[in-house]
């Protein structure tokens, strides 16, 4: 009854409200729902116009989700149009989408949930647009899709005006992370094609890039590959992501720079949990992993006892009983290379990249 | 609870509404939660007023006889600068029979007076299970001969008086016309029944769909009307005035608007409300928002099917007032 519950109204601004922000938006993308839908969430929950650009479309809503003119008005008196120029991102708390960004038009100090909404509607606006207006992310989709036939994937690569005769390659980021932050390259440079992609292991962003482009980490590089196979791309960028060290680490994992042993942990994934390598590692506390792997990255026990700050009499005695433990000695030929590979299934095992 | 029958979808952005709020709310309640509930609910009228005064409406409560003579309260709200006789829209709360008060459901009331410049009267009935059925509808129908009794002094053309509540106060809305036909009671010019609530039988496809899940479900809806009704409930001994889904004769009554939700237990007996009414040849409205759930316009205002209900409602009034 609704006088038990009263209305949906904006969130508390000094209270962090992620689960409900998140679960808001989850609802609204499952649901298959438009741009318009998606901005009055973002207003309704932050109590303040929330607003668009995606392609040359710019679009308002306001808290009680009506429409607002395209430009934003002037903060004076009277509805003083003040120019395209009032959507400048620079403006507002904003966050890139593909071919756009939206912002929220918060007057004064951010609010608690401010960040999280942002972040929510431009994944989402991401998300639903990939599937609804056959335009960038739908494009890319096809492209990164190996189910898809060339000639589709031909079509794609036109729309989205890549160069059929070059080679390219996926980045594959948490979908949350903001395009043009993850690109080093100036901002004058053409924003890449990018798009949010679902994943047996959560929400993606696919980035393509070419193929000496940079990027800031989170990220896995896939492989290169000629502009019609960057599904192949796509699946070892994915494989990269998975493999980051730990969620959070900014790093850049490069498919290109792992050659077989991408090859090893892909084929090897599916029997990677039972695997009594994978399953003695998955066993160790985050403090043991991280001894572990700089025994077997060091060049001595010593220098690896320097950097885990520890003495190296104590270290090796943690070594010896590490390698009784472990059924082989990491630091030896053979087990380095065990250790790497049962270090990276496990890895695998454990990715669910954050949303 | 399980969901055994199917059901329509919430709209997804209804859906993501209920997400939020659900967590606010008992699913379904029990005769036991009345008490607190109430408690939880500000008293009568705190926090009308603020919404009052930023509307430029003003408020005159007046005590009146209700059922059997006992006083009850009405409030009557207007524009502060208005003037002269217009439409006047008698107003019955909502809130399962069993809580409310007369200011559930202001802003839409708000509406009604700053678009229409009506004059709006809305009734403090008494509620079950202290006072069961006739109170409420008696109380409801009191207040309704009250205020066409004072007409010319509230400024309402008596010829532009319609009756209109949502929920609860749908379905008692709908009791109070068919005693006023009945009765030979002030004649309406509409009646605007909100999602009402009809039927105490609970077997309709819709109420078997809404259990355990969205707003007001099946077991609330049983807790209402037995609260109403007692042992009665789904007896014989129910009369159509409080219960009018039973009313077999619907003819004589006045223009009806009819809204709900797709996915709320009263869809089925509100779209069985409108046949009947057509049946009958009288005039009705009826908009079935696919999707929704109970109130969804009150709680979930900002989305794109609440101002479409809300849009087609005012749409029906502002043609029945002639405004």
């Amino acid at each position: 009854m609704q006088e038990l519950v009263g209305r949906l109204t904006a969130l508390d601004p000094a209270a962090s409200e992620s689960l409900k922000v998140v679960a808001y938006f989850d609802v609204l993308v499952a649901g298959g729902v438009g741009l318009q839908a998606l901005l009055r969430g973002a207003a309704v929950l932050s109590g303040t116009a929330a607003g668009a650009v995606v392609g040359r479309r710019t679009q308002r809503v306001g808290p009680d989700g009506d429409r607002l003119p395209d430009a934003v008005a002037g903060s004076g008196a009277d509805v003083a149009i003040a120019g395209p120029a009032a959507t400048d991102p620079g403006r507002w708390p904003s966050r890139s989408v593909a071919d756009g960004y939206v912002w929220l038009e918060r007057e004064g100090s951010p609010h608690a949930n401010d960040d999280m909404i942002i972040e929510r509607l431009a994944l989402a606006i991401d998300l639903v647009r990939a599937r609804h207006d056959g335009g960038t992310g739908s494009s890319l989709g096809t492209l990164i899709d190996a189910s898809r036939d060339l000639a589709d994937r031909r079509i794609a690569l036109a729309r989205l005006r890549l160069d059929p005769s070059r080679e390219y390659r996926v980045a594959a980021l948490p979908a949350s992370r903001d395009v043009a932050a993850a690109l080093s390259g100036g901002s004058g440079a053409p924003r890449p094609p990018s798009t949010v992609v679902a994943t047996p292991y959560g929400l993606v962003r696919a980035v393509v890039l070419g193929r000496d482009a940079g990027i800031a980490g989170p990220a896995g590089l896939g492989t290169t590959q000629p502009a019609d196979q960057l599904a192949e791309s796509f699946r070892t960028a994915l494989l990269a992501l998975r493999l980051l060290p730990a969620r959070g680490a900014a790093e850049v994992v490069d498919a290109a720079d792992l050659g077989v042993v991408l090859a090893a942990v892909s084929a090897l994934e599916p029997v990677a949990a039972q695997q009594p390598d994978v399953v003695v590692l998955a066993r160790l506390d985050a403090r043991t992993r991280a001894v572990l792997d700089e025994l077997a990255a060091a060049d001595s026990v010593r220098a690896a006892a320097a950097a885990l700050g520890m003495h190296h009499s104590t270290l090796q005695v943690r070594h010896d009983a590490l390698t009784s433990e472990l059924g082989y000695d990491p630091r030896s030929l053979q087990g380095r290379a065990r250790y790497q590979l049962a270090r990276l299934l496990l890895r695998l095992t454990e990715s669910r990249p954050a949303g | 609870m399980t969901e055994t029958v199917p059901r329509p979808p919430f709209d997804p952005e209804l859906e993501a509404v209920l997400t939020l709020l659900s967590d606010q709310m008992p699913m379904s309640i029990t005769p036991e939660m009345i008490p607190l509930m109430r408690q939880a609910a500000p008293a009568p009228g705190v926090g009308a007023d603020d919404a009052l005064t930023a509307a430029g409406v003003v408020r005159r409560d007046v005590t009146i006889p209700g059922h059997d003579g006992d006083e009850i309260e009405v409030s009557v709200l207007s524009r502060q600068d208005r003037t002269g006789v217009g439409p006047g829209i008698y107003y019955t709360h909502g809130g399962g029979m069993i809580m409310g008060d007369r200011f559930v459901g202001l802003d839409i009331l708000l509406g009604w007076i700053n678009d229409f410049d009506a004059v709006v009267v809305t009734v403090e009935y008494r509620l079950a299970p202290e006072f069961p059925d006739p109170y409420p509808v008696r109380d409801c129908y009191a207040g309704l001969v009250w205020t066409a009794e004072h007409a010319a002094e509230l400024g309402i053309d008596p010829e532009r008086l319609i009756i209109a509540g949502g929920s609860a106060g749908g379905g008692l809305a709908a009791g109070t016309a068919l005693i006023a036909r009945d009765e030979g009671g002030p004649a309406l010019a509409g009646q605007v029944l909100i999602y009402p609530m009809l039927d105490d039988r609970d077997q309709t496809v819709s109420t078997a769909q809404i259990d355990g899940i969205g707003v007001w479900d099946r077991g609330s809806n049983r807790t209402g009307w037995s609260a109403l009704l007692g042992d009665r409930r789904g007896t014989d001994d129910v009369s159509v005035y409080a219960a009018p889904a039973r009313a077999t004769d619907l003819s004589g009554l006045p223009p009806a608007f009819i809204d709900c939700g797709s996915a709320e237990v009263f869809r089925d007996e509100d779209v069985a409300y409108a046949s009947a009414l057509w049946a009958a040849g009288v005039q009705a409205e009826l908009h079935v928002w696919p999707g929704g759930f109970h109130g969804f316009d009150i709680m979930a205002p900002h989305t794109v099917l609440a101002k479409a209900m809300r849009a087609a409602r005012d749409s029906w009034i502002a043609r029945t007032l002639g405004v």
